[in-house]
């Protein structure tokens, strides 16, 4: 136990690792994934280290503090004038504005800002945000990795509402926004999908053997050590192998009922209809939703935070007097963000460093 | 590794330009604030370091060497700024008083941890922990974790040696795993 606390402690002490973590462009992404790839134990170590640092963030993020509009603009024009009598007069003529001296000129300016209007003022400046209105599809995402360490079953949201339950030790890694032409997902271990429906973006999972393509349908799938098997509750789903050409080549076609094996002895994929009633679907303790009565928004954000494995970006003491009453359940992440942002009045923006909240607050 | 490049605002700024000044202001005026008071609870104070900083910075615009990490230059020149005025103010300055301080509060902030560890297992408030933390030690975990400097990066802008640093570090670390406990979704 103390040997994982100091295996945990390196990686906090380690700038690439830090650096991955918080830097979606971050130059070790692929370093870390391949030693998150070397073993189950790196796998977890990564996880729990990556999960208190973010969870540090966030608790430092909600205890920043917003600069008022009236203030920054008020310091900024002491700073011009200072500037502005230098080129003028002597530089040690330099006014030094103190604390009553504050008070005064704060009268004056907020008069000014009001008469102003309007003055859009960058709440947040910890990292350079993309404001984008929509998904980019071009640019780079960080690849998340979710792994179940636990001893039961857990499930995982995925941010197109899609929803996975994870067996033990199984784990899955995707474009953190699935953001895509497809939405796409590599599985090791056993896991059991709920995909939501969209057959613009079809669902293709690879295992090391096969590739599995669906449009929204549930099915289990195992996929560690020699076993790689698909078993269809509902819908309909295609199996290729993986070095099949997809465009080219036609896939297994399964139907409810049935299963297809991965033979690696003559390198095929084997379809036989099960007849037991063994079921399909792995049991998890999870609810399948979050139902929250006038919680404060806070609340609501981190549930998404771990939700979807994105970091939510808001200003804090702006929506201080949030409280919102909500079930967050199989919707996208995207239908989430539009009913809450409704509620309260705001939008928000997707971007590769996380979901950016803008607004004016609640009263 | 990406080649460091100088940040061109910064030199538009070195040339005169007022309006990249402006640039850079409005940039970290938030950071700025929210680190100042890192340092000091005297809200005033922060704010005239920071008037004085910029009004500084364009005096001596000619002076000034190009930097690839302006963030890191302005936190640096605050820093200095605050515990040179803090220790101004008082005969042993604040950040010395923390200095010495931050060995004899660690013990009593640990024995504080174990006392509530029940409490906190079941409210998992990072928050409180980084409230109960002293003030240096919670800065480099702001630092680090929140503005994703390097740690050799914090060390020159604290003025520490590396290892000292790293020594702060870690026992910030100890302390906040120990009241830590990871939710997970299902909770």
């Amino acid at each position: 136990m103390e040997d994982r606390a100091e295996k945990i402690n390196a990686l906090l002490l380690d700038n690439r690792f830090v650096d991955w973590v918080l830097n979606p462009q971050s130059p070790y992404a692929q370093y870390w994934l391949q030693w998150i790839g070397a073993g189950t134990e790196n796998a977890a170590l990564a996880e729990e280290a990556k999960q208190f640092l973010l969870e540090v963030r966030t608790a430092e993020n909600n205890r920043e503090k917003a600069v008022d509009e009236g203030s920054a603009e008020q310091i900024w024009a002491h700073i011009q004038q200072a500037i502005g009598q230098e080129e003028l007069v002597e530089v040690k003529n330099m006014p030094r504005r103190r604390s009553i001296y504050w008070m005064m000129a704060a009268a004056v300016f907020a008069g000014l800002v009001l008469f102003a209007g309007l003055i859009v003022f960058k709440q947040r400046v910890q990292q350079p945000v993309a404001t984008t209105a929509t998904i980019k599809e071009s640019s780079p995402a960080a690849e998340v990795v979710r792994y179940n360490g636990g001893k039961n079953n857990e499930l995982f949201f995925l941010p197109d509402g899609s929803k996975i339950t994870l067996a033990k030790g199984a784990r899955i890694s995707y474009n953190r926004l699935m953001n895509g032409s497809k939405r796409q997902v590599q599985l090791t271990g056993e896991a059991f999908f709920e995909v939501a429906k969209n057959p613009e973006k079809p669902f293709y999972i690879y295992t090391p053997n096969m590739v599995v393509k669906v449009l929204g349908t549930s099915f289990r799938i195992t996929a560690s050590g020699n076993k790689e098997t698909v078993a269809v509750k509902t819908g309909k789903v295609s199996v290729y192998l993986k070095d099949q050409d997809l465009e080219q080549s036609a896939p297994k076609i399964l139907l409810p009922q049935q299963t297809c094996t991965y033979s690696a002895s003559k390198k095929e994929l084997e379809t036989t209809t099960y007849t037991s009633l063994s079921k399909i679907e792995l049991e998890t303790d999870n609810i399948s939703g979050y139902n929250f009565e006038d919680a404060p928004l806070d609340t609501v954000f981190k549930t998404l935070e771990m939700m979807y494995a994105i970091p939510v970006h808001y200003n804090a003491e702006t929506f201080k007097n949030c409280y919102i009453t909500i079930s967050l359940g199989s919707e996208s992440l995207e239908e989430k963000l539009e009913v809450i942002t409704k509620t309260i009045g705001a939008s928000f923006s997707i971007s590769d460093y996380g979901i950016d909240i803008q607004g004016k607050g609640c009263n | 590794m990406l080649e460091a490049k100088y940040d061109t605002t910064w030199s538009r700024f070195k040339n005169g330009d007022s309006k990249a000044l402006e640039s850079l202001y409005r940039t970290y005026i938030q950071s700025l604030l929210n680190y100042g008071l890192k340092i000091t609870e005297d809200d005033n104070l922060v704010k005239d370091c920071i008037q004085d900083l910029f009004v500084e910075l364009w005096k001596s615009r000619q002076n000034i060497a190009d930097t690839t990490d302006p963030k890191f230059y302005l936190f640096r020149a605050l820093r200095n700024k605050l515990s040179r005025t803090l220790s101004q103010q008082s005969f042993v300055s604040e950040v010395e008083m923390q200095l010495a301080a931050d060995s004899l509060t660690t013990g009593y902030i640990e024995l504080e941890i174990i006392a509530k560890e029940h409490e906190l297992y079941n409210h998992h408030n990072l928050q409180q922990l980084l409230d109960k933390l002293p003030r240096r030690q919670h800065e480099v975990i702001y630092l680090r974790f929140y503005h994703n400097f390097p740690y050799e990066t914090i060390a020159a802008l604290m003025n520490m040696n590396y290892q000292s640093m790293l020594n702060l570090m870690q026992r910030a670390l100890k302390t906040l795993r120990k009241g830590y406990s990871p939710i997970t979704p299902q909770q």
